[in-house]
Protein backbone atom coordinates (compact mmCIF):
# COMPACT_ATOMS: atom_id res chain seq x y z
CA UNK A 1 0.00 0.00 0.00
CA UNK A 2 1.34 3.39 -1.23
CA UNK A 3 1.11 6.33 1.52
CA UNK A 4 0.25 9.67 0.04
CA UNK A 5 2.59 12.78 0.26
CA UNK A 6 1.93 15.00 3.13
CA UNK A 7 0.48 18.03 1.60
CA UNK A 8 1.97 21.66 2.96
CA UNK A 9 -0.29 23.03 6.23
CA UNK A 10 -0.46 26.33 4.40
CA UNK A 11 -1.98 24.80 0.90
CA UNK A 12 -4.38 23.16 2.89
CA UNK A 13 -5.30 26.39 5.30
CA UNK A 14 -5.52 28.34 1.81
CA UNK A 15 -8.28 25.92 0.35
CA UNK A 16 -9.79 25.84 4.23
CA UNK A 17 -13.57 27.27 4.82
CA UNK A 18 -13.26 30.45 6.64
CA UNK A 19 -15.27 28.99 9.55
CA UNK A 20 -12.48 26.81 9.88
CA UNK A 21 -9.64 28.59 9.68
CA UNK A 22 -11.46 31.04 12.44
CA UNK A 23 -12.13 28.04 15.02
CA UNK A 24 -8.19 26.86 14.97
CA UNK A 25 -6.44 30.12 15.07
CA UNK A 26 -9.57 30.87 17.75
CA UNK A 27 -7.12 28.01 19.85
CA UNK A 28 -4.16 30.06 19.08
CA UNK A 29 -2.95 28.55 15.74
CA UNK A 30 -1.14 31.73 14.05
CA UNK A 31 -0.54 30.45 11.12
CA UNK A 32 -4.32 29.89 10.91
CA UNK A 33 -4.87 33.99 11.65
CA UNK A 34 -2.00 34.59 8.94
CA UNK A 35 -4.33 33.03 6.87
CA UNK A 36 -7.18 35.03 7.56
CA UNK A 37 -5.10 38.51 7.20
CA UNK A 38 -4.16 37.11 3.80
CA UNK A 39 -7.74 36.64 3.28
CA UNK A 40 -9.07 39.39 4.90
CA UNK A 41 -6.68 42.45 4.29
CA UNK A 42 -8.19 43.70 1.40
CA UNK A 43 -11.36 44.23 2.71
CA UNK A 44 -10.11 46.07 5.62
CA UNK A 45 -7.26 48.64 3.86
CA UNK A 46 -10.09 49.67 1.30
CA UNK A 47 -12.34 50.10 4.28
CA UNK A 48 -9.81 52.21 6.05
CA UNK A 49 -8.76 54.03 2.78
CA UNK A 50 -12.20 54.98 2.01
CA UNK A 51 -12.73 56.18 5.60
CA UNK A 52 -9.21 57.92 5.90
CA UNK A 53 -8.62 58.87 2.07
CA UNK A 54 -4.67 57.90 3.13
CA UNK A 55 -3.42 54.86 2.20
CA UNK A 56 -0.19 55.34 4.27
CA UNK A 57 -2.33 55.85 8.00
CA UNK A 58 -5.30 53.75 6.35
CA UNK A 59 -2.71 50.85 6.33
CA UNK A 60 -1.30 51.26 9.94
CA UNK A 61 -4.94 51.42 10.99
CA UNK A 62 -5.48 48.35 9.14
CA UNK A 63 -2.50 46.62 10.74
CA UNK A 64 -3.92 48.07 14.21
CA UNK A 65 -7.42 46.50 13.52
CA UNK A 66 -5.64 43.13 12.80
CA UNK A 67 -3.60 43.18 15.46
CA UNK A 68 -7.01 43.87 17.94
CA UNK A 69 -8.64 41.16 16.29
CA UNK A 70 -5.96 38.95 17.65
CA UNK A 71 -6.25 40.32 21.01
CA UNK A 72 -10.06 39.96 20.93
CA UNK A 73 -10.86 36.58 19.17
CA UNK A 74 -11.64 34.77 21.77
CA UNK A 75 -14.48 37.44 22.31
CA UNK A 76 -16.24 35.93 18.81
CA UNK A 77 -19.03 34.07 19.63
CA UNK A 78 -19.89 32.83 16.57
CA UNK A 79 -16.91 31.79 14.07
CA UNK A 80 -19.54 32.29 11.17
CA UNK A 81 -19.89 35.74 11.98
CA UNK A 82 -15.93 36.57 11.29
CA UNK A 83 -16.45 39.28 8.62
CA UNK A 84 -18.84 41.42 10.38
CA UNK A 85 -16.85 41.24 13.82
CA UNK A 86 -13.82 42.17 12.28
CA UNK A 87 -15.80 45.16 10.35
CA UNK A 88 -16.68 46.60 13.53
CA UNK A 89 -12.97 46.27 15.13
CA UNK A 90 -12.07 47.72 11.72
CA UNK A 91 -14.24 50.88 11.91
CA UNK A 92 -14.00 51.05 16.00
CA UNK A 93 -10.09 51.56 15.02
CA UNK A 94 -10.84 54.30 12.86
CA UNK A 95 -13.39 55.69 15.15
CA UNK A 96 -10.97 55.77 17.70
CA UNK A 97 -8.24 57.17 15.62
CA UNK A 98 -10.71 60.25 14.53
CA UNK A 99 -11.21 60.82 18.02
CA UNK A 100 -7.76 61.18 19.39
CA UNK A 101 -7.05 63.31 15.56
CA UNK A 102 -10.27 65.26 16.88
CA UNK A 103 -11.73 65.14 13.60
CA UNK A 104 -14.62 66.95 13.78
CA UNK A 105 -17.07 63.68 13.84
CA UNK A 106 -20.05 65.86 15.26
CA UNK A 107 -21.92 68.00 13.17
CA UNK A 108 -19.91 71.27 11.68
CA UNK A 109 -21.21 71.67 8.39
CA UNK A 110 -18.30 74.13 6.94
CA UNK A 111 -15.79 71.72 8.07
CA UNK A 112 -15.90 69.81 4.70
CA UNK A 113 -17.60 72.10 2.23
CA UNK A 114 -14.43 72.00 0.11
CA UNK A 115 -12.94 69.07 -0.89
CA UNK A 116 -9.34 68.37 -0.18
CA UNK A 117 -6.88 68.05 -2.63
CA UNK A 118 -4.49 65.09 -1.60
CA UNK A 119 -1.17 64.21 -4.00
CA UNK A 120 -1.96 62.59 -7.04
CA UNK A 121 -2.92 58.75 -6.36
CA UNK A 122 -2.03 55.85 -9.35
CA UNK A 123 -5.64 55.23 -9.68
CA UNK A 124 -6.33 59.17 -10.53
CA UNK A 125 -3.32 59.09 -12.77
CA UNK A 126 -4.80 56.10 -14.30
CA UNK A 127 -7.96 57.85 -15.47
CA UNK A 128 -9.98 56.27 -12.68
CA UNK A 129 -12.39 57.87 -10.41
CA UNK A 130 -10.72 59.04 -7.37
CA UNK A 131 -13.87 57.49 -4.77
CA UNK A 132 -11.44 58.06 -1.98
CA UNK A 133 -10.27 61.30 -3.44
CA UNK A 134 -14.27 62.57 -3.57
CA UNK A 135 -15.27 60.62 -0.35
CA UNK A 136 -12.79 63.07 1.60
CA UNK A 137 -15.52 65.62 0.72
CA UNK A 138 -17.94 64.47 3.04
CA UNK A 139 -18.13 65.14 7.12
CA UNK A 140 -16.43 62.16 8.68
CA UNK A 141 -19.87 60.92 10.45
CA UNK A 142 -20.83 61.39 6.81
CA UNK A 143 -18.53 59.65 5.26
CA UNK A 144 -18.15 56.27 7.51
CA UNK A 145 -22.26 56.01 6.98
CA UNK A 146 -22.36 56.37 3.37
CA UNK A 147 -19.18 53.85 3.22
CA UNK A 148 -20.69 51.18 5.42
CA UNK A 149 -24.03 51.85 3.64
CA UNK A 150 -23.00 51.17 0.12
CA UNK A 151 -19.07 49.60 0.49
CA UNK A 152 -20.15 47.25 2.87
CA UNK A 153 -23.51 46.67 1.95
CA UNK A 154 -25.12 47.22 6.17
CA UNK A 155 -28.44 48.50 6.63
CA UNK A 156 -29.13 51.32 9.01
CA UNK A 157 -29.28 49.84 12.01
CA UNK A 158 -26.34 48.10 11.96
CA UNK A 159 -24.39 51.31 10.77
CA UNK A 160 -26.09 52.94 14.10
CA UNK A 161 -25.10 49.69 16.28
CA UNK A 162 -21.46 49.74 14.91
CA UNK A 163 -20.74 53.52 14.23
CA UNK A 164 -22.69 54.37 17.90
CA UNK A 165 -24.92 56.94 16.17
CA UNK A 166 -28.64 57.15 16.74
CA UNK A 167 -30.72 55.71 13.89
CA UNK A 168 -32.14 58.83 12.97
CA UNK A 169 -28.76 60.59 12.04
CA UNK A 170 -27.50 57.42 10.73
CA UNK A 171 -30.45 57.83 7.76
CA UNK A 172 -30.13 61.54 7.36
CA UNK A 173 -26.27 61.05 6.96
CA UNK A 174 -26.77 58.22 4.63
CA UNK A 175 -29.16 59.87 2.64
CA UNK A 176 -27.35 63.71 2.41
CA UNK A 177 -23.84 62.14 2.05
CA UNK A 178 -25.04 59.97 -1.02
CA UNK A 179 -26.86 63.46 -2.43
CA UNK A 180 -23.23 65.14 -1.58
CA UNK A 181 -20.51 62.45 -3.21
CA UNK A 182 -23.13 62.07 -6.30
CA UNK A 183 -22.84 66.09 -6.59
CA UNK A 184 -18.83 65.96 -5.93
CA UNK A 185 -18.43 62.66 -8.24
CA UNK A 186 -20.54 64.48 -10.65
CA UNK A 187 -18.17 68.04 -10.64
CA UNK A 188 -14.80 65.93 -11.11
CA UNK A 189 -16.53 64.22 -13.76
CA UNK A 190 -17.02 67.76 -14.89
CA UNK A 191 -20.73 67.68 -15.57
CA UNK A 192 -21.72 69.85 -12.67
CA UNK B 1 -25.77 58.99 -10.83
CA UNK B 2 -28.14 55.91 -10.09
CA UNK B 3 -27.69 54.20 -6.83
CA UNK B 4 -26.57 51.17 -8.75
CA UNK B 5 -23.94 52.87 -10.15
CA UNK B 6 -22.37 54.22 -6.87
CA UNK B 7 -22.45 50.44 -5.40
CA UNK B 8 -20.28 49.54 -8.81
CA UNK B 9 -18.13 52.14 -7.62
CA UNK B 10 -17.28 51.13 -4.11
CA UNK B 11 -17.14 47.70 -5.59
CA UNK B 12 -13.80 48.53 -6.89
CA UNK B 13 -10.76 48.76 -4.39
CA UNK B 14 -7.33 49.70 -4.48
CA UNK B 15 -5.95 47.55 -2.18
CA UNK B 16 -3.69 44.37 -3.66
CA UNK B 17 -5.16 41.00 -3.04
CA UNK B 18 -3.07 38.47 -0.79
CA UNK B 19 -0.38 41.24 -0.08
CA UNK B 20 1.84 38.87 1.82
CA UNK B 21 4.24 42.29 2.46
CA UNK B 22 0.96 43.43 4.65
CA UNK B 23 0.54 39.75 6.40
CA UNK B 24 4.44 39.83 7.14
CA UNK B 25 3.60 43.42 8.96
CA UNK B 26 0.71 42.43 10.58
CA UNK B 27 2.44 39.07 12.05
CA UNK B 28 5.90 41.53 13.05
CA UNK B 29 3.05 43.34 15.52
CA UNK B 30 1.36 40.80 17.02
CA UNK B 31 5.26 39.64 17.69
CA UNK B 32 5.61 42.57 19.23
CA UNK B 33 1.95 42.83 21.01
CA UNK B 34 2.71 39.54 22.37
CA UNK B 35 6.08 40.37 23.96
CA UNK B 36 4.48 43.37 26.07
CA UNK B 37 1.89 41.05 27.05
CA UNK B 38 4.36 38.17 27.93
CA UNK B 39 6.57 41.36 30.11
CA UNK B 40 3.28 42.48 31.45
CA UNK B 41 2.27 39.00 32.99
CA UNK B 42 5.99 38.80 34.69
CA UNK B 43 5.55 42.30 36.15
CA UNK B 44 2.32 41.08 37.40
CA UNK B 45 3.82 37.53 38.55
CA UNK B 46 7.01 39.47 40.31
CA UNK B 47 4.69 42.02 42.33
CA UNK B 48 1.97 39.73 43.60
CA UNK B 49 5.22 37.61 44.47
CA UNK B 50 7.00 40.55 46.34
CA UNK B 51 3.78 42.14 48.21
CA UNK B 52 3.30 38.44 49.38
CA UNK B 53 7.02 37.95 50.80
CA UNK B 54 6.70 41.43 52.52
CA UNK B 55 3.10 40.82 54.09
CA UNK B 56 4.71 37.72 54.85
CA UNK B 57 8.09 38.98 56.52
CA UNK B 58 6.21 41.61 58.11
CA UNK B 59 3.42 38.87 59.78
CA UNK B 60 6.26 36.73 60.81
CA UNK B 61 8.46 39.80 63.01
CA UNK B 62 5.01 40.95 64.52
CA UNK B 63 4.09 37.41 65.36
CA UNK B 64 7.88 36.31 66.75
CA UNK B 65 7.43 36.67 70.38
CA UNK B 66 3.97 34.79 70.31
CA UNK B 67 5.25 32.12 68.02
CA UNK B 68 8.29 31.62 70.38
CA UNK B 69 6.27 31.63 73.58
CA UNK B 70 4.07 28.76 71.66
CA UNK B 71 6.52 26.62 70.81
CA UNK B 72 8.16 26.79 73.98
CA UNK B 73 4.82 26.23 75.89
CA UNK B 74 4.01 23.35 73.11
CA UNK B 75 4.54 19.35 73.30
CA UNK B 76 7.45 18.36 70.89
CA UNK B 77 7.45 15.56 68.33
CA UNK B 78 11.24 14.37 67.15
CA UNK B 79 12.25 17.62 68.39
CA UNK B 80 9.74 19.85 66.74
CA UNK B 81 7.00 21.49 68.18
CA UNK B 82 3.95 20.04 67.43
CA UNK B 83 1.69 23.22 66.38
CA UNK B 84 4.34 23.88 63.93
CA UNK B 85 3.83 20.52 62.52
CA UNK B 86 -0.12 21.06 62.66
CA UNK B 87 0.38 23.94 60.35
CA UNK B 88 3.05 22.71 57.56
CA UNK B 89 -0.17 19.45 57.41
CA UNK B 90 -2.75 22.33 57.29
CA UNK B 91 -0.87 24.28 54.71
CA UNK B 92 0.20 21.17 52.44
CA UNK B 93 -4.02 19.48 52.34
CA UNK B 94 -4.70 23.66 51.45
CA UNK B 95 -2.33 23.68 48.70
CA UNK B 96 -3.62 20.37 47.29
CA UNK B 97 -7.29 21.12 47.93
CA UNK B 98 -6.36 24.24 45.68
CA UNK B 99 -5.25 22.31 42.76
CA UNK B 100 -7.49 19.23 42.90
CA UNK B 101 -10.15 22.60 42.80
CA UNK B 102 -8.18 24.25 39.87
CA UNK B 103 -8.21 20.49 38.07
CA UNK B 104 -11.75 20.12 38.53
CA UNK B 105 -12.91 23.43 36.99
CA UNK B 106 -10.58 23.27 33.39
Amino acid sequence: MSRRPARDPRARLEEASEELVVVRAMTGDDAAFGELVLRRQKRVRDLMRRLCGDHALADDLAQRAFVQAWQRLRDLRDPGAFGGWLKRVAVNVWLAEARRAQLPFEDDEEAFAEIPDPAPSPERAAGRIDLERALAGLRPAERVCVVLAHGEGMTHAEIAETAGLPLGTVKSHVLRGTEKLKQILARMNGDG
Amino acid sequence: MADDQLTELFADGTAPERDTAFAQRVDARIASARRDLRLLAFAIRTLVILTLAAAMLVTVRLLEPTLQQIAENSPQFMGVPVPLILVALAVGFAVRAMRFVRLRLR
